[in-house]
This record gives structure tokens, sequence and C-alpha cells, in this order.
């Protein structure tokens, strides 16, 4: 790699869900690798992970339980009904079950606050409580490696695995080759574990309005961590006039517009077929585009910093918590 | 006495540099003798935010601040540890791909040299 | 109060677009609530057409502050701070970071000199907004983090007690996408939770993943199919049927869904005899026969 660093994140986001981030990661990660990159692809998607079926893994190599956090417990034999903890939680999760007070371990976060208020002491924690799944295919079907992490469905802090996931990818690649990393929807924890310390940001939009004010949003994230981005429209052929707003929006605030992919029924055959789409149709429509967006993609991973210096959000928007001090209204 | 931590992975002195700072494995801290550097002791603790759900990097500047570290070295640090470095008065110097011992000597010659 | 929760688990199955059309219907005969929970990427606001949310309120978090004249120094804030939003620096006050705090007011309760003060954070914000259709007037309730906060469980509970304190009648609640607690708050205490998914070996796992949940907690579910006729559902019914799901539907896959989506319209008024609006009349239909029965 010529202007390039020894090891590069990409992450691909959108803010809003199905439109096409998996498709687009698992077809990118199979050319990019194709092209002779180097990379591990990361499902950074804990809640709801896609990206294993999108490459046709049906069996992983390792599977390592994630431990994490506490869950909140009433003692029955101490409890006397007060309905303090109730009013404490900053999270809803205790609730009443035939009149007797409970904590719901599918909201429960273990923050301690219950067991601070109840008169009784008799709030306990379990421990070692497996928050989830850290799963890692040495090898897909096209060569690379995946690793993807799965979070038990109401455990929290799901950023955390996010996390763990990116830092077994950069291990594997032993600080030389490119980091893809799939992102969930959303703005929240997730996805800020995702998006932190990548290089670039590939986003991915349809031309609907709720994918557009989704989009905006994910952006403004990316200006707070000062991470350039590109854009790719997928079932861009849907409707024009959004398909325009949204190249507007890329134009105003310097995001490099790739290209768009049309919108294709053998999309949904594909995926039906556990394959991604430039294997399973590579002479679709929608393969050549993105075959098209793929080489893009790899020359700016080769001229990365160059590329950054252009596309660098100008002024830093660093993200300033607002604030409310004791007594102000 | 001043103490030196460095970001490591299993730790010790033969290790690399660890390459993420908040949620760093371990801490390998050193204690030198105030005037001439010289090493007097080496041991290595499990750095909190290794486990951490968020805030690691917090947790980590907290167990520096806990050993009274002074001086600290390792990647880039995140926004959150930069910050609480820098509450701490903890001074960062950057150094990445070395060994720990490699590393700790660069650091050593720049401070030899005010 | 019958509480209806649309989720999904999958992004982009569809939640909203189910969650938007079944709340108007609905609201031609009862007192309706919308309560969109999709702090991060809130949607049903854009589905209706609506641009400009109403009774804008903050979600505020409780943030500590420390009182210098009671503070002792002890550490017991910064040890007890789950998030490593305190920290003790050697000497002097700790150090409060608001981004980190998940407002828990686990340290204001655990500091034995009661040095910590109830101060706030702005999670993000709560919409209030009257939605008038011709004849379908409801409320619609809104929560948007604000872009960069992280942790959005406490915001969606505010956001859900604002709505339920609101609600009379039936609550229509929009969970966002995942299986995180940012939905199983969504979804507790509901009546019905109806679990949206497509027809893909993608949305097939996910609406496993949020199955569990609403089995584990003891809630009745119906499964909409969106977007049928796309690819293979029969592996969706027979999993459903194994978690006791009392109902099926299918929402075929039609370019009426797109162009209502971007005429920003609900389908069942842009459209009312598309095909897809039929099915949303049975599904309403079959709602009301359980709302009047509960």
């Amino acid at each position: 790699m010529s202007s390039g660093l020894d090891l590069v994140e990409l992450v691909i986001a959108s803010g809003k869900g199905g439109v096409g981030k998996s498709l687009l990661a698992s077809s990118l990660a199979i050319l990019l690798a194709k092209h002779g990159h180097r990379l591990v692809a990361v499902d950074a998607d804990a809640e709801a992970p896609n990206l294993h079926l999108a490459l046709g893994v049906r069996e992983w190599d390792r599977v390592e339980p994630y431990y994490e956090g506490r869950i909140a417990y009433i003692d029955r034999s101490k409890c006397i009904d007060c309905g303090l903890c109730m009013k404490a939680c900053p999270f809803g999760a205790v609730e009443t079950i035939n009149g007797k007070y409970h904590i719901n371990q599918w909201i429960c976060e273990g923050c301690y606050t219950c067991s601070f208020v109840c008169p009784v002491k008799a709030i306990k924690f379990k421990r070692g409580v497996i928050a989830g799944y850290l799963r890692v295919k040495e090898k897909t079907l096209y060569g690379f490696p995946l690793v993807s992490g799965e979070i038990t469905p109401g455990r929290p802090n799901s950023g955390k695995l996010v996390t763990e996931a990116k830092n077994l990818g950069r291990r594997i690649l032993s600080g030389k080759g490119l980091l893809l990393v799939d992102a969930a929807a959303g703005i929240g924890c997730q996805v800020i574990a995702s998006i932190a310390g990548a290089h670039a940001l590939l986003l991915v939009a349809e031309p609907t309005p709720s994918s557009l004010s989704d989009l905006k949003r994910i952006h403004k994230l990316a200006r707070h961590f000062r991470i350039p981005c590109m854009l790719v429209i997928n079932k861009a052929d849907l409707n024009e006039e959004y398909r325009r707003e949204i190249i507007e929006y890329a134009r105003e605030w310097n995001i490099d517009y790739l290209g768009d992919i049309p919108y294709d029924d053998n999309v949904p055959r594909s995926i039906n077929m556990l394959k991604p789409l430039v294997e399973a149709y590579p002479d679709t429509p929608a393969s050549k585009a993105i075959i098209g967006v793929a080489e893009k993609v790899a020359s700016i991973i080769e001229n990365i910093s160059e590329w950054r210096i252009k596309y660098l959000p100008e002024k830093p928007e660093p993200f300033i918590p607002l604030v409310i001090k004791p007594g102000a209204k | 006495m001043v103490k030196i931590a460095i970001t490591t992975n299993k730790g010790g002195l033969e290790d690399q540099v660890a390459e993420r700072f908040g949620r760093a494995p371990t801490f390998t801290i050193v204690e030198l003798d105030d005037n001439t550097f010289e090493v007097r002791n080496v041991y290595v603790v499990q750095n909190p935010g290794a486990s951490a759900g968020s805030g690691a990097g917090v947790k980590a500047v907290q167990k520096l601040i806990d050993e009274k570290v002074s001086i600290v070295i390792g990647p880039q640090p995140g926004p959150n540890a930069y910050m609480a470095l820098q509450q701490a008065g903890i001074k960062v110097y950057i150094y990445t791909g070395i060994k720990a011992g490699e590393a700790l000597e660069k650091v050593l010659d720049e401070l030899k040299k005010k | 109060m019958f509480q209806l929760t649309v989720t999904g688990g999958k992004g982009g199955t569809g939640k909203s677009f189910v969650a938007v059309n079944i709340a108007v219907l609905l609201a031609f005969k009862h007192d309706v609530v919308l309560a969109d929970l999709d702090l991060e990427a809130p949607n049903d606001h854009i589905l209706l057409g609506i641009d400009k949310l109403g009774g804008e309120e903050p979600i505020k978090l409780f943030l500590p502050f420390i009182d210098p004249k009671k503070c002792t120094g002890c550490g017991v804030c910064a040890k007890i701070c789950d998030t490593g939003a305190i920290l003790m620096p050697g000497k002097g006050l700790p150090v409060v970071f608001p981004r980190l705090c998940s407002g828990c007011m686990a340290c204001y309760y655990a500091c034995p000199y009661k040095a910590i003060v109830k101060g706030y954070h702005v999670l993000g914000h709560v919409y209030t907004t009257r939605v008038e259709l011709g004849e379908a007037k409801f409320t619609l309730v809104t929560g948007v983090l604000r872009e960069g906060e992280e942790h959005t469980p406490p915001g969606v509970y505010y956001a859900k007690r604002k709505a339920l304190s609101l609600a009379h009648d039936i609550l229509v609640i929009d969970t966002g996408a995942g299986t995180g607690n940012q939905v199983s708050i969504a979804l507790k205490d509901s009546n019905l939770v109806i679990i949206v998914t497509e027809p893909t070996p993608l949305g097939l796992h996910d609406m496993e993943g949020i199955l569990k949940v609403a089995r584990d907690m003891g809630l009745r579910s119906w499964l909409v199919i969106n977007r049928d006729g796309i690819g293979d559902s029969s592996k969706h019914v027979e999993v459903a049927k194994t978690y006791g799901v009392e109902k099926i539907y299918r929402i075929p896959y039609h370019r009426d869904a797109i162009d209502s989506y971007v005429s920003r319209k609900p389908i069942i008024l842009y459209k009312p005899d598309s095909i897809i609006s039929r099915v949303f009349h049975e599904i309403t239909n079959d709602l009301e026969k359980v709302i009047m029965s509960v």
C-alpha cells in the first residue's frame, strides 16, 4: 500500500436498518480479498448479527463465552415489599408479580442503585453472567476470517462485545491489513463502539425520507469523531427526489459519493441462498455496481492517508454533553 | 521515587507495548530513582479498564492514579482516557510497535536530557 | 389500558410501517397514543409526514455534582461507579465525566457524607405531537437520542413513562432494532407483541432472538411476515409455532409500500384499496377483538 497505513479500519454504517450494510459488507469483503487485500471481516451488530449468514458460515471454529456484568435479584426472605427499589430503578427493571417484587433479568443492568435504597439489604447480585459469545471462523469460504459477537438478548452494553470483536480482529491481522467492520443500525453505544478508531466510514443509504433522516444522525456522529466518510446509495432507483437530496447532502458535507446500486430482485434471492450477491449473481446489475464501488474503495484504501486529508471533516465538532447544574431549571 | 507505567499485554519489560490504552490488559510499572533514573523495581498490575463495560479509559487512569504513577507510556489514549490523564496530571509518551523495555529506554533518554 | 408493542430484532423489517398503520386504523375508533421508542433512529413521524414535532421536553438523566464542603475525598463514589464516570485524582475533588454517566444514582446513594448533589445531563428529548389525519386523531410521543450519547435504555424508559402518562385506552409502541435491554424495556407489560420479520434467513435469525425474549418475559405474540414473496418463509412459520405464536399475517411485497413511504402518508390512507391496506385492516379487526376481551 503506497500512501497507505499498515492497518486500515473501514466501518460500514447507515443509521437506518435494512438498507444493505451486510449486503455491501459481504460482497465488498470478497471483492477486496480477491483484489489481494489481507482482511478480517467483523460483524459489529452484536444484537442481531447477520454477516455470517450473508457469507454462508454454518459453523464456527471458536465460540468463547463472554462474561460481563451482574444481575440483581431480590432475596424474598428479607424483602418487606416497600417498593423503594421500583421507584429508584432508572431502567424500570423492578416489577410486581402476584403482588411480590421481582427484578426483570432482561432489563437489569446491575448498576447497584436498588441495593443502596433497599432498607433491609434484600438485594443481591448474580455474577458470572454470560452476556454473549465471541465467535470466530478462521477461514470463510472466501478465504478471510470472520469475527462475530452475539449478545444474549436483554443484556446491556453490547458496545463492549463489539470492542472485543474488533480487538480480536486486529489481533488476527497482527497489525497489517484491512479490518472491515459491519456496524449495527442506530447511533447508540453499539455503533459508537463500532466506529471508534475507524480510518474511514462507508455510509449506506436508500432514497427514502427515513434513511435520509438517519443518515444525517450517523453523519453527525462521524463528525464528532472526526472520521472522513464515503457514501453509497443502495436501491438508488426507488426514488429520484430522495436520491438527489442524499447526493446534495453529501456534496454539502464533503462526503465522497462513490455511486449507486440499483434495486435488484436477485439480491433477496442471493440472501436466501446464503451467498453474497457477487458470488451468486455476478452479472446482475447490482453486482456490477458493487464491483465498481469495490474498485473505488480499493483505491481509497491504497491511498488512505491522502484520501483522509481530503475528506476529513473540516472543523472539529466535539461532542459536548448538555449539563444542567443543580438548582438550575 | 518516580513511577512510570507502560501499557502491556502479559506484562513485563520484554512484552510488547499494548495497542490499546484504556483496555490494555496490564500495566507494567517501573519504580525509578528520582535523580539517577536507575530502575529499582518492576511489577505488573491488572488493568481494571480491560474488563470494563464502558469508561475503560477512566478506570485505567484511576488505576494509574492509585499506583501513584506520574508518567505513562503507550498508544494514543482515547478521548475519555485523555481527559482523565489531564485531570490526574499524568504525562503521556506515545510509543507503539516496540517492546516495553525499549519504549522505557527512549522515554528515559528524553527525561535525562531535561 | 392496552399496550401493543411492535418489534422485530432486525432493522429495516418494517416495524415502523406496521406500527404506524395499525395506530392510525385504531385511532378512528379509540383513544390512541403511538410511542416511537426507537430513540436512535426515530421514523414514525416521517412515515406520518410530520415535519415539526411538538412539546419538546429534555430527557434529564441524573448527573452527580460534588459538594466541596461535604466531600472528604474518600473515593467511594469512584469505586462504586460502574461506568467509570467518576475519577478520583491524586488530590482534589472527584471529577465527573458526564458522557460516561448512565444516570443510575449509585454514587448518590453510596456517598457516606451525602456530598453528591443531583444535577442533570440531557440524554435527548421527548416530543408530544397531536396528529390529525382526517378522522384519525391520536397523540404521537417521539423519543430522540442526542447524537453522541451512548446510553439509550434510560431514555427509552423515560419516553415510555411519558407515553404511559398520556395513554388511557390504547398504547402502541414502536421499538428500536436489536434485542438488547432498550427493546426489553419497551416490551415490558405488553398485552400483545407483534413481531415483524422478513422472509429471508436474516429475518429468521433475528425473529428467533426476539421470540426468545418475548417468551421469557411471558408475552403473547403475533407474527407479521413483511415483504412476503421475496423469499421462503416456511421456516419462519415453523419456528414461530414452536414459540407459541398465535397468529401469523403476511404483507406481500408490493410497490405500494415504497410509494407510501416516499409520499410520507400511511398506506391505509394513501392507498386504501391496496392489498397491503387490506392486511392491516384484517390485523386491526383481530386486534380489536382481543382488546375488547381484555
